[in-house]
This record gives C-alpha cells, sequence and structure tokens, in this order.
C-alpha cells in the first residue's frame, strides 16, 4: 500500500472545512471555561466556606476521569433525560431538536476547568500578601482590588500554564467525535472512506492541528511579551 | 481624635496584643518604640483593619467601632480616614506611579479622574518624584517607591498616617530621603503613627513616645520623657541597647 498525495490533498481541504467547527468549539468553551475558572480559583483561594470545599472534591473527583469517558456519560444522560425533563419543564423539544454540539460545549468547558482552575490558583497564590493590604489599605473593596490590582498580576504568571493549558484543551477536541460531532479529525477522515486508506486522512490531521498550535503558540507568545512587559518582576515583592 | 481601647491579638497561641490602649490626639506624631515582636506593627495593622483584632474598639472621631466585629462600610470609612505606608512600600506593581495614587482617590473615594491626576501629580512634585510618574514600581529604587507609597497616603487626604516601619527595608543611604519626607508630612500637620527603629528620627519629630514590649504599653511620653528619663526598667535597658551613647545623655 502506498501513499497517495493526492488523496492526502483532498483529506487535508476536507478537514480544513471542519476548522471553522474546530475553532468555534476550543473558543466558546475555553472563554467559558476561562472565565468560570477564575471565579473558582477566587473562591478556592478565599477558603469561602461550605463552596470551596465542594468545588475541591468536585475538581478532584473530575480529574481523575478520563475526558471520553466524561463525554460519553454526558452524552447518554442526556440521551436517557432529556424528554423527561424538557416535559418536566413543558418544553416541547425533544432529543432529536438539540444536536449534541452542546453537549461538546459542556463537556469541553468542564474537562477545560480543572486545568485552568489549577492554573488560576497557583498564579493567584503567587501574588504578594502585601498587594491585597495595600488594595484595601487605600479603600477599595475586595471586588474592586481583585480586579483592578490582584488579577492583572495574575495573569502574566497564570499565562504560560494558561497556554500550555489551552493548547492541550484544543487537542482534546477530536474526542468529541465520540459523539458524533463533525470536527477537523472526522473531517479529514471522511474522504478516506472511498478506498479504505487512513493514513492520508490521519496524516492530513496532524498536519492541520499542528500549523493551527504553531500559528496560536507564536501569536500567545506575541501577546505574552507585548503585553506583561512592566509586570515580570510583579512576583519578586 | 484616634483612641483604641483594650486591643488584644493573638496568632495561635501566641499572644501578641494584651490589651493595649492608647490616645492619640489631632495633630499628634506619634513613635511605637519596642523590640521586635512586641507587637507594634499588629497594633498598626489592627487599626486599618488589615488584622482583625480578637477584642478591642476604636473611637475615631466620637464614632467607636468595634475593631472585632466592625461591619465593612464601617470599615471603609475607617480607611478612608486612615492611610497606611507599609515597610515593603505595597505599590501596586501593575500600575505606574501615577496611577498608583490614583488609584484609590478613583476607585474608592470617587473622585473623578482629571482631578484625581491634578491632585497626583501635585504630591509627585511635592515628594520630588514628578519625573516618574509614568514609571512602574520595579523601575524605581527602594527610597523612591516609599517616597510615592507616601505619596500615595497623602493624596488620600487623610486625617491620619499609620507608619509601618517606613525605612527598615531600605539601603542606609537612601533612609535620608524617606525620613526627610516623612518630617515633611509631619508639618504639614497630619496625625501620624510611625513605628521605627530611627531613634534620632524619633527625637527629632515625635511629640510622644510610646514604648511597646511583649504586647504592652510599657511607658509613653513626650521624647524627652522617654528618652532622658525613662521611668521603666524595660525601657531603659530597650533604650541603652538601640541609643547611640551620645545621644541617651542629652
Amino acid at each position: 500500500m502506498e501513499i497517495s498525495f493526492s488523496d492526502f490533498i483532498t483529506c487535508l481541504f476536507s478537514g480544513l472545512s471542519y476548522l471553522p467547527v474546530t475553532i468555534k468549539m476550543a473558543v466558546v468553551s475555553i472563554i467559558i471555561a476561562t472565565v468560570l475558572s477564575i471565579f473558582v480559583a477566587i473562591i478556592q483561594y478565599y477558603k469561602v466556606p461550605v463552596i470551596s470545599q465542594i468545588l475541591t472534591i468536585v475538581v478532584t473527583v473530575y480529574q481523575g476521569i478520563p475526558f471520553i469517558v466524561s463525554i460519553l456519560i454526558y452524552q447518554l444522560l442526556f440521551l436517557i433525560y432529556f424528554n423527561d425533563v424538557a416535559a418536566f419543564f413543558h418544553s416541547s423539544l425533544t432529543v432529536n431538536d438539540v444536536s449534541s454540539i452542546y453537549i461538546g460545549y459542556f463537556a469541553m468547558t468542564l474537562g477545560a476547568m480543572t486545568g485552568l482552575i489549577e492554573c488560576f490558583r497557583g498564579a493567584l497564590k503567587s501574588v504578594p500578601k502585601i498587594q491585597f493590604e495595600a488594595a484595601a489599605s487605600v479603600g477599595m473593596t475586595t471586588w474592586q482590588g481583585l480586579r483592578r490590582i490582584i488579577l492583572p498580576q495574575m495573569f502574566p504568571v497564570a499565562f504560560p500554564s494558561y497556554m500550555s493549558n489551552i493548547i492541550s484543551i484544543i487537542k482534546g477536541i477530536p474526542l468529541l467525535s465520540a459523539i458524533g460531532i463533525l470536527e477537523v479529525m472526522q473531517g479529514s477522515l471522511i474522504p478516506c472512506a472511498v478506498n479504505y486508506s487512513y493514513i492520508e486522512g490521519y496524516i492530513a490531521v496532524a498536519v492541520i492541528y499542528l500549523v493551527f498550535i504553531g500559528v496560536l503558540t507564536i501569536v500567545l507568545e506575541i501577546i505574552e511579551k507585548k503585553v506583561f512587559v512592566h509586570q515580570q518582576t510583579a512576583g519578586s515583592l | 481624635m484616634l483612641e483604641v481601647n483594650h486591643v488584644k491579638k493573638s496568632f495561635g497561641k501566641l499572644k501578641v496584643l494584651k490589651d493595649v490602649s492608647l490616645k492619640v490626639d489631632t495633630g499628634d506624631v506619634v513613635v511605637l518604640l519596642g523590640p521586635s515582636g512586641s507587637g507594634k506593627t499588629t497594633l498598626l495593622r489592627c487599626i486599618n483593619f488589615l488584622e482583625k483584632a480578637d477584642e478591642g474598639n476604636m473611637v475615631i472621631d466620637d464614632e467607636t467601632i468595634n475593631l472585632h466585629s466592625a461591619k465593612r462600610k464601617e470599615i471603609k470609612s475607617v480607611r478612608k480616614k486612615v492611610a497606611f505606608v507599609f515597610q515593603n512600600y505595597g505599590l501596586f506593581q501593575n500600575k505606574t506611579a501615577l496611577q498608583n495614587i490614583t488609584e484609590g482617590l478613583i476607585v474608592a473615594q470617587k473622585v473623578p479622574k482629571e482631578e484625581a491626576i491634578k491632585r497626583a501629580e501635585e504630591v509627585l512634585e511635592w515628594v520630588g518624584l514628578a519625573d516618574k510618574r509614568d514609571h512602574y514600581p520595579s523601575q524605581l529604587s527602594g527610597g523612591q517607591q516609599q517616597r510615592i507609597g507616601i505619596a500615595r497616603a497623602v493624596a488620600l487626604n487623610p486625617d491620619v498616617i499609620l507608619f509601618d516601619e517606613p525605612t527598615s527595608a531600605l539601603d542606609p543611604e537612601l533612609v535620608g530621603d524617606v525620613l526627610s519626607l516623612i518630617k515633611k508630612v509631619a508639618k504639614k500637620g497630619i496625625t501620624m503613627i510611625v513605628v521605627t527603629h530611627e531613634m534620632t528620627f524619633a527625637q527629632e519629630v515625635a511629640n510622644k513616645v510610646v514604648f511597646m514590649d511583649g504586647g504592652v504599653i510599657v511607658e509613653q511620653g513626650t521624647p524627652k520623657e522617654i528618652f532622658v528619663h525613662p521611668k521603666e526598667e524595660r525601657t531603659k535597658k530597650f533604650l541603652e541597647r538601640v541609643l547611640p551613647q551620645d545621644m541617651y545623655y542629652i
């Protein structure tokens, strides 16, 4: 069996046509997960009674479950219970009306959060305590201090780990094919079904991801250099 | 004008403050002396609610506030009247010198932005750092950072400024600048409580010296009373160790 270059090109274009799906999945779930993770990290940092303990347990348990297993569990729970829940709320929607892409968003967001919470919590801890005190001493509320002083100092510290986190989130997207979401990987494999030669398809996926992640890494590194230029010593005091 | 009564504070089993009461009048420059671990800094931090006292209250402008169970609103009103200068400067690392000063004015005191900037520029001029307005703390020396820290406190227009060992983190050659700035603040008539180990400064600037040891106030009085005629044995011992010989016999 030989690798056919023209099949590879066909696979590449087929995969590329699904790139918007992958990007949409990534952007939506990363944005939601980032915002939620920051909140959870803050709750854990301040050790808010009860909520913080519950969150810690949930995160610990969730970290022990393989991503693909959680996706499949959500999918099955959705299939089993959606009709009943919809009926309970007097909705006329049924399982067949709702795209599984929403389960994808849900699973991706939660999956991304486990890593991001740790990333932000560690960075939050690295901001010197005196910064919190200084914000309080000039009369800011806790929230004002967080928003204007603490979080801006947390981001540069969090950024390198944030970068590697979102890259692994994006590389996890092909797992969503388990619940029938057509993204770059499944898209690249479609032409392979014609003559059962899959190698071209997988190489195409690899190439698309390589370029995509490469460009993303360069962009993120530029952001890191340009945006956080004055704060590299933030952790030193 | 500022009074703290029966302040108690423990960290775990360690009793840091054992029933401390202190009265400060308007315009007073009070210097808190004492060996390390005597509770000076903790007392200052309790006054500004950076530390929550176990017991005690404070009276400021005829308003009595419980130091243990103050409400958020009360804490905010105290912090509006009482500014704090930190040992390690405590400048916002992500803000320029100017922004460090305007931040509290704009965000906490709701001063309009233009006015806040104008005020900050005036204060920067006053501390002699007008040319550093757009520098970040990491680009400034320790002495400059502490002068910005003092500028930030002064700009908030407080009734009282608390100084927590403002010169102990500085290189020796930078101490002078900061001390002379603190003297300048004192001349403005702002009430100050200063924790310091600079004895010469205490003698020159303070009108009241408080000696603390082991979580209690051992002795208080005018600089002359404390430095020249200390009554308590503990005060004498401490001064013998810290005062240069020639000063002890003024």
